[in-house]
C-alpha cells in the first residue's frame, strides 16, 4: 500500500523553502503572472503561488488550516484553468479569422534577436521591476514594518499586494486582471491571517475567494463568447 | 431552526428553486415574489424579544446563531431593514414579470439577500465586510447578466468592494485589539473603504457602466437594496466606532469626496450621449448627495440618510421601468439612440417608458412634487449651515440633472427622425404597471410621511 504522508511531513519535506526563500519565489511567481502574456503559463504560476503561499501561512496558522488555504488555492486555479481552455487560452478560435473578429485581434509583436515578444511585455518588464524595487525598499524599512507577523512576510506581502494591483491595473481582459485581483487577495489574507486566526474568518475568506474566481470564470466566458469575438 | 438561520438559508434555496423556472419569466418573477413574501411574513412573526421562543408554527426558535465559534445575531434594526429589501425585491420580481431581465436576475437577487443579511448580522461585525465581497461576487455576475462583451462594469465593481474590505477588515482588528500605535490609521482606512463602497470620489468610476451595461432593474437592486445594507453595515460599523467619530479628518475626507463627486456628476450629466448614461450619472448626483449627508452625520441624525435611500429606490424603480420600456418598444433600434438627434420622437413612440423615465429622473435629482426633494433640500438645508459653497454644490449638480432632463424632454417632442415607429406596443399590464407605479410615486411625493416614519424606526432600532 502506498504511504501518504500527513501534512507535517509534507511541510517537513518543504522546509527548506520556507521563510524568506517562499517570499523570493512569491516575488518571482507575482511578477510571472504580470509579465508572461500566456496565460499558460500564468495559471501555473498561479498555482506555485498559492502552495508557496501555503507554506507561510503555516508559519502563523495551525497546519490543517494552512493546508485548506492551499486546497481552496489549487481549487482557483483549476477553475482558471478550465475556463482558460474553453476559451482557447485567450486566442482566436480556429474557426474565426483576424478580420471577423473585432475585440480580439493577434497582438503586435516585437523581434528581440531570435525571440518575437507582445509590444507591451517591455513595459510590464520596466514596471514589475519598478513595483519590486518599491517593495523590495518597503519591506526593508522598519517603518513600513507589519505588525504581528514574521520578519520575511514583510517582502511577500508587498509582493503581493503590489504586483496584484499593478496587474489589476494594466488590463482590461477579466481573466488576467482576475488572476492580479486574486494575487491582491492572497497577499491580504497573508498577513490578515496572522491578526484573525478565527476558523469562521477563514470559511468566509475561503467563500470570498472562490466567488472572486467564479465571477473571473463566468466573465471570461462572456468577453470570449462568439457572439463578442464577432459583433 | 434560529432566525439567522433561516434568514441566511431561505433566500439561496429559493434562488435554486427559481433557477429552474427560469425559462418561464412570469413564472418564476411570480413564484419569487410569492415565496419571498411568504419568508417576509414569518421573518415579520419572529418575536426579536425573547430569545427561545418558539414562533412561526414552532419552526423558529431563538434570535442567535453560532457559528464556527462567533455569533450571528438578528436584532429589530436588522429585521427592519431586511423586511424592507424584501419588499422591494417583491416589486421589482413583478415588474420582471413584464420585463424580463434574463435568466440569472431573479436568481441572483434571491441568493446576494443572504451575504448581504449575514454581513449585518455577523459578530464581530467588521467580518462582514467579506460577506460584503461575497455579495459583490453575485452582484457583478447580476450586472454581466447573459450579455457577451465588455466586462468593465462588472469587473470594476467587484474590485472596488475586493479592495474596500481588507481595508475594513484591517481597521476592524486595530479597534478590536486597541492598537495604539496604529489608531491614527483607522480613520484613514475607514474613509477610503467607505468613499470605495459609498462611490464617492474617486471611487465612482463603476457607476454610470453598471447603469449603461447592466439590464434596467439591475440598478434598482445595486444602488437601491444593495446599497442600503452596505451603508446600514458602514452605519453599524461608524456606531461601534467613538474614535472614528471624533476625527474631524473622517467627516472632512467623506464631505471633500462627496463634494467633487457631486460636481462630476453634474458635469457629466450635462455631457451624457445616452439615456443609460443619463441614467449613471442621476444615480451619481443622488449618491454624492448621500455621502454628502453621510458626511454631516457628526451634526445630524442619521434618518437623512435612510430617508434619501428609500426615495433613491423610489426613484430607481421607476427610471429602470421607464429605461425598460423605453428598450422594449424601440427593440433593436434603441442602441442607435443617442440624445442628440435619433431620439427626436421618442414622446410620440414611447410616451409612457419615457415619463416614467424623466419623472424618475427628476426623484433622483430631488426637484420638488417627487419623493426625492424632502432628503434631497433637507441636506441642501443642512449644507448651508455649514458651508455656502457645498449647499450651492448641491443645488448647481442638480440644476444641471434637470437642464439635461427637460433638455431631453424637450428634443424627444420633435417630429423629424429616422426612428419614426415602435417596434412593439406596450401591453395592458405594462400600462396599469406603469400607472399603479406612477401613482405610488406621487402619492409619496405629497405624502412623504410614510418614507420618513419608516427611517425614523429604522434609526430608532439600530
Amino acid at each position: 500500500m502506498i504511504d501518504i504522508p500527513n501534512i507535517l511531513e509534507f511541510l517537513e519535506f518543504f522546509d527548506f523553502l520556507r521563510g524568506s526563500i517562499a517570499a523570493y519565489i512569491i516575488l518571482v511567481t507575482a511578477s510571472v503572472i504580470f509579465i508572461v502574456r500566456d496565460w499558460r503559463w500564468s495559471v501555473l504560476a498561479l498555482a506555485v503561488q498559492y502552495l508557496v503561499v501555503g507554506l507561510l501561512f503555516s508559519d502563523v496558522l495551525d497546519p490543517q488550516l494552512a493546508f485548506m488555504k492551499v486546497v481552496v488555492g489549487l481549487f482557483i486555479c483549476l477553475i482558471i484553468y478550465f475556463t482558460a481552455r474553453q476559451v482557447n487560452w485567450g486566442q482566436l478560435p480556429a474557426d474565426v479569422t483576424d478580420d471577423e473578429a473585432v475585440q480580439l485581434r493577434e497582438e503586435r509583436l516585437l523581434r528581440f534577436g531570435p525571440y518575437m515578444l507582445p509590444t507591451d511585455t517591455p513595459f510590464r518588464i520596466f514596471f514589475a521591476l519598478m513595483v519590486i524595487l518599491a517593495v523590495w525598499i518597503l519591506s526593508q524599512r522598519p517603518v513600513f514594518q507589519l505588525p504581528i507577523v514574521p520578519d520575511h512576510f514583510n517582502l511577500a506581502v508587498f509582493a503581493l499586494v503590489g504586483l496584484g494591483l499593478v496587474n489589476l491595473s494594466f488590463t482590461s481582459e477579466p481573466l488576467k486582471a482576475g488572476m492580479g485581483l486574486l494575487t491582491f487577495l492572497a497577499g491580504f489574507e497573508l498577513f490578515y491571517s496572522g491578526l484573525e486566526q478565527s476558523v469562521l474568518m477563514l470559511a468566509f475568506l475561503a467563500a470570498a475567494n472562490l466567488m472572486v474566481a467564479l465571477v473571473v470564470s463566468y466573465l471570461t466566458q462572456a468577453r470570449h463568447a462568439y457572439q463578442a469575438l464577432l459583433d | 431552526m434560529s432566525s439567522p438561520l433561516l434568514v441566511l438559508l431561505a433566500p439561496p434555496i429559493l434562488a435554486i428553486i427559481v433557477f429552474f423556472l427560469r425559462r418561464w419569466p412570469r413564472v418564476a418573477g411570480l413564484s419569487s415574489a410569492l415565496l419571498l413574501f411568504v419568508l417576509a411574513l414569518i421573518l415579520a412573526r419572529v418575536d426579536l424579544d425573547l430569545s427561545g421562543q418558539t414562533v412561526a408554527g414552532g419552526l423558529i426558535r431563538g434570535n442567535t446563531w453560532m457559528l464556527l465559534g462567533r455569533e450571528i445575531a438578528l436584532t429589530g434594526a436588522i429585521r427592519t431593514i431586511l423586511l424592507f429589501a424584501y419588499g422591494v425585491m417583491i416589486i421589482i420580481f413583478l415588474l420582471a414579470t413584464l420585463l424580463p431581465q434574463g435568466y440569472i436576475f431573479i436568481p441572483l437577487s434571491l441568493a446576494v439577500l443572504s451575504p448581504l443579511a449575514g454581513a449585518l448580522m455577523v459578530r464581530p461585525l467588521v467580518f462582514g465586510a467579506v460577506l460584503l465581497l461575497v455579495a459583490a461576487g453575485l452582484l457583478a455576475l447580476m450586472i454581466q447578466g447573459e450579455r457577451a462583451g465588455s466586462t468593465l462594469a462588472s469587473f470594476r465593481y467587484l474590485t472596488m468592494v475586493a479592495i474596500a474590505a481588507p481595508l475594513l477588515l484591517i481597521a476592524g482588528w486595530i479597534l478590536e485589539t486597541e492598537q495604539a500605535p496604529l489608531m491614527g490609521s483607522v480613520a484613514t482606512l475607514y474613509v477610503v473603504a467607505f468613499a470605495i463602497l459609498l462611490a464617492g470620489f474617486p471611487f465612482q468610476i463603476w457607476v454610470a457602466p453598471v447603469v449603461s451595461e447592466s439590464q434596467p432593474l439591475v440598478p434598482a437592486v445595486i444602488f437601491g437594496v444593495a446599497q442600503m445594507m452596505i451603508i446600514a453595515f458602514c452605519l453599524l460599523l461608524l456606531l461601534g466606532s467613538p474614535a472614528v467619530q471624533r476625527s474631524a479628518q473622517f467627516w472632512q475626507v467623506v464631505r471633500v469626496s462627496g463634494t467633487i463627486a457631486l460636481v462630476l456628476a453634474g458635469l457629466f450629466s450635462l455631457t451624457a450621449r445616452s439615456l443609460g448614461r443619463l441614467l449613471g450619472y442621476l444615480i451619481l448626483i443622488d449618491i454624492g448627495i448621500v455621502v454628502l449627508a453621510f458626511s454631516f452625520l457628526d451634526r445630524t441624525r442619521p434618518e437623512l440618510i435612510l430617508t434619501l435611500l428609500i426615495a433613491r429606490v423610489v426613484g430607481l424603480v421607476l427610471a429602470g421601468m421607464g429605461y425598460g420600456f423605453i428598450r422594449y418598444q424601440l427593440g433593436p433600434d434603441f442602441s442607435t439612440l443617442d440624445l442628440g438627434g435619433s431620439l427626436r420622437r421618442l414622446a410620440w413612440i414611447a410616451p409612457v417608458g419615457l415619463i416614467l423615465f424623466v419623472y424618475g429622473g427628476l426623484s433622483l435629482v430631488g426637484l420638488p412634487l417627487t419623493v426625492g426633494f424632502r432628503g434631497h433640500w433637507m441636506t441642501v438645508d443642512l449644507a448651508s449651515t455649514q458651508s455656502f459653497w457645498i449647499a450651492a454644490i448641491i443645488v448647481l449638480s442638480m440644476a444641471a440633472g434637470v437642464i439635461t432632463l427637460l433638455r431631453l424632454l424637450a428634443n424627444s417632442l420633435g417630429q423629424d427622425s429616422r426612428i419614426s415607429k415602435a417596434h412593439k406596443e406596450l401591453t395592458t399590464e405594462m400600462k396599469w404597471a406603469a400607472g399603479l407605479v406612477l401613482g405610488a410615486a406621487i402619492f409619496l411625493a405629497v405624502y412623504p410621511q410614510p418614507i420618513v416614519d419608516l427611517a425614523q424606526r429604522m434609526i430608532l432600532l439600530i
